[in-house]
């Protein structure tokens, strides 16, 4: 609790990386998205980030990414239940089977989007874990804190009024930072 | 020279041709998958937005598969969860159909109430690798759409359907790269699956592996798994397409890891790790917290019994059960669950049937399995009584004094006692009490030889909250003798016998 409380009070506008120096990047050119694990009570808060993470991955045109129904089928040989995080090995019989460098997983800390008198209020609270595929260590997490509210120009204009649109900025500022500090660059 | 320079020239233009992506002109056939609507659950289907989007993209000009075909295709390959397409449906929609792409479009989010939403995440995925070659996510909502005066603002759920699905042609790609996957995208194996994770030492594992055959021609490869150390044979079932093993667990408890060594080589290139098994012998390490009043060594049933089960080993258990037994081995009452150890049970005394069990000692065994199989049981003793504090009382009439004799020699100790003695008019001649009792205490008080009865009234409570209120009639120069136990006092008086008047309640709190 008293680390994410923490965790909060560092949650600026941009995204903040959890026990990142400069060491710790990963070469990779080809990627599976774990299942995503839902700690917020927005129901299928995880299935949005994980499709919205896919696309934005994709878009970057610099990665191969492995079906998302792969990663379910081994997940279910290896009797793996979505919300569980696999362990190291598990992971790297994960990568190895789908014949993946990087594999990126993590948590929907908190999702909310409310409605009332005319106006749309959103919050996403997100965790993304990068693992090494060869041996299944974590090489970096990163956390980023968005409300809507916070792209505000004037008046309305700017602001976020679907948790699907602030779900998409949320996943291209982490890439953005990603890209900038050179974490995960495909040097294929 | 020339010939030399033509060799590199050709040479060259090949490696270009294989590692460049190939640009196409023209899109080739779509597959357009049922839309999976996730406002509708995990599982959700829209099969109204599947049709907009087949309507819109057949406008366009998209070659499409029919819908009858792709639905056909789904039901014969039991395709029910739309996200999660495998590569392998992948290559079998390739070899039966003309089909280039595959569009997998996904609602993640549909606000159909004031202030309407919606919002599209698509991809194409090239049929031939699993290659996502194109991908959008698209979203419109009515707060988005705020115009000056209101103007063409969408105002139902269908204009903003509209807008979602115009914005989705204007970003539908002209042309389209093909692009080659990477050799290791394509899974090398198709299925391994291990028949368990957990195991007692000798049980028998098995394994069963399904290998890619566009990347491994059967049944020419052989097949072997390493553990251990040691190689295991498969045998190649050409029905199934498949190679399955078994073998019994290692003897020693441990982690093993099992690889497979495709055509027999143990050397790490042909080496790939498929699972793990832990082989454990040893019982789950229970400890069993009983919370209640405890007397020598024993809990008592103070009305109900907090039953604490404790883990003291970490590893997973997959059932338990815990169970009340008589002294005789009698189950009283049994309760089991699934899954880790609960936090926290109570035991109110009862049987099945919510009847109360008789006074005595009673035994809780709790059970628990971990994931191997291997029980872990500990028990711990209750003792249940009910029955009132044996509290012995005799009255003794001397010259100018009346004796109230006590005594108590249980093993449960009082919190309280209290005692009355009153003559035949009600006055209270003596009052006494207190919070400890002694095997053999007397309270006496001075009275005048009196002709007519004495009252004595007598209530106590023990630890456990049994409560025993007796009340003792000594008529004009008798002389009562205490019997211990309850419900009988006699009352003896000048060698002769006389019964006294005996009214004794004792009170359960339950």
């Amino acid at each position: 609790m008293l680390f994410w409380i923490l965790l909060a009070g560092c949650g600026g506008k941009d995204p903040y990386l959890l026990g990142h120096h400069d060491a710790d990047a990963l070469a990779a050119c080809t990627i599976a998205i774990l299942p995503l694990q839902n700690k917020s009570s927005y129901p299928q808060g995880h299935e949005i980030i994980g499709h919205i993470l896919f696309n934005e991955l994709v878009q970057t045109n610099q990665y191969y990414l492995a079906l998302r129904g792969d990663v379910q089928k081994i997940y279910h040989q290896l009797r793996i239940r979505p919300w569980m995080t696999p362990t190291p090995e598990q992971l790297r019989i994960i990568a190895d089977r789908l014949g993946v460098e990087a594999l990126i997983g993590g948590e929907v800390l908190q999702m909310k989007e409310q409605v009332s008198q005319g106006q749309v209020t959103t919050e996403l609270k997100i965790q993304i874990r990068v693992y090494n595929g060869h041996d299944g260590t974590q090489v970096f997490a990163c956390y980023h804190a968005r409300k809507g509210q916070d792209y505000r120009k004037i008046l309305h204009f700017g602001l976020f009024n679907t948790i699907s649109a602030l779900s998409e900025k949320v996943i291209q500022e982490i890439l953005e930072l990603w890209k900038e500090k050179q974490l995960l660059p495909c040097q294929g | 020279m020339r010939i030399r320079i033509l060799i590199h020239f050709l040479l060259s233009l090949c490696v270009l041709c294989c590692a460049m992506p190939t640009l196409v002109g023209a899109m080739g056939q779509v597959a357009v998958m049922p839309v999976q609507d996730l406002s509708q659950g995990e599982y959700g289907v829209n099969m109204v937005m599947t049709g907009q989007l087949h309507q819109r993209l057949t406008a366009k000009g998209i070659d499409l598969l029919a819908p009858d075909e792709m639905m056909a295709f789904l039901v014969r390959n039991r395709i029910r969860t739309l996200g999660e397409i495998e590569t392998r449906n992948l290559r079998k929609l390739a070899a039966r159909t003309e089909v280039t792409y595959l569009l997998l479009s996904t609602i993640t989010q549909s606000r159909q109430s004031k202030d309407y939403a919606l919002a599209l995440n698509m991809h194409l995925v090239q049929v031939d690798n699993g290659t996502t070659v194109w991908s959008t996510s698209i979203h419109g909502s009515q707060a988005d759409e705020k115009h000056l005066f209101g103007l063409a603002e969408p105002d139902t759920f269908a204009a903003v359907e509209n807008l979602v699905l115009d914005r989705l042609l204007a970003q539908w790609p002209a042309t389209l790269i093909l692009k080659g996957a990477p050799p290791s995208l394509a899974p090398l194996i198709e299925v391994a699956y291990l028949s368990a994770d957990r195991l007692q030492p000798g049980e028998i594992v098995s394994c069963r592996i399904k290998l890619n055959e566009l990347r491994t021609p059967r049944p020419q490869t052989k097949v072997e798994l390493l553990v251990a150390g040691k190689a295991i044979a498969t045998r190649f079932r050409a029905d199934q397409n498949d190679y399955v093993s078994s073998w019994p667990a290692p003897a020693s408890d441990g982690h093993y890891q099992v690889h497979l060594l495709r055509d027999g080589s143990q050397s790490s290139v042909r080496r790939q790790l498929i699972g793990s098994f832990v082989v454990d012998s040893k019982p789950p390490q229970l400890a069993l917290q009983l919370k209640g009043q405890e007397r020598r060594g024993k809990i008592v049933l103070q009305n109900k019994v907090i039953i604490l089960p404790r883990q003291q080993n970490f590893e997973p258990i997959t059932r338990w059960q815990l169970a009340v037994q008589s002294d005789g081995g009698n189950q009283i009452l049994q309760a089991k669950g699934q899954g880790g150890l609960p936090e926290r049970l109570a035991w109110w005394g009862q049987e099945k049937n919510g009847a109360l069990v008789e006074d005595g000692y009673y035994e809780v065994v709790l059970e628990a399995w971990d994931a191997a199989g291997n029980k872990g049981q500990i028990a711990n003793t209750i003792r249940v009584k009910r029955s009132p504090p044996e509290v012995e009382i005799a009255l003794h009439r001397k010259k100018q004094a009346v004796e109230v004799r006590l005594g108590y020699d249980g093993d449960i100790a009082l919190e309280q006692w209290h005692v009355e003695l009153r003559n035949e008019y009600g006055v209270l001649l003596l009052t006494e009490g207190g919070t400890e009792l002694a095997e053999s205490q007397v309270v006496s008080v001075d009275v005048p030889p009196l002709p007519g009865d004495l009252h004595c009234q007598l209530n106590a409570r023990d630890v456990v909250g049994n409560e025993l209120s007796t009340s003792v009639v000594m008529a004009g120069n008798a002389k009562p003798t205490p019997v211990k136990g309850q419900g009988l006092f006699m009352a003896q008086g000048g060698g002769e016998s006389t019964d006294l008047a005996l009214n004794e309640v004792w009170v359960e709190d339950f």
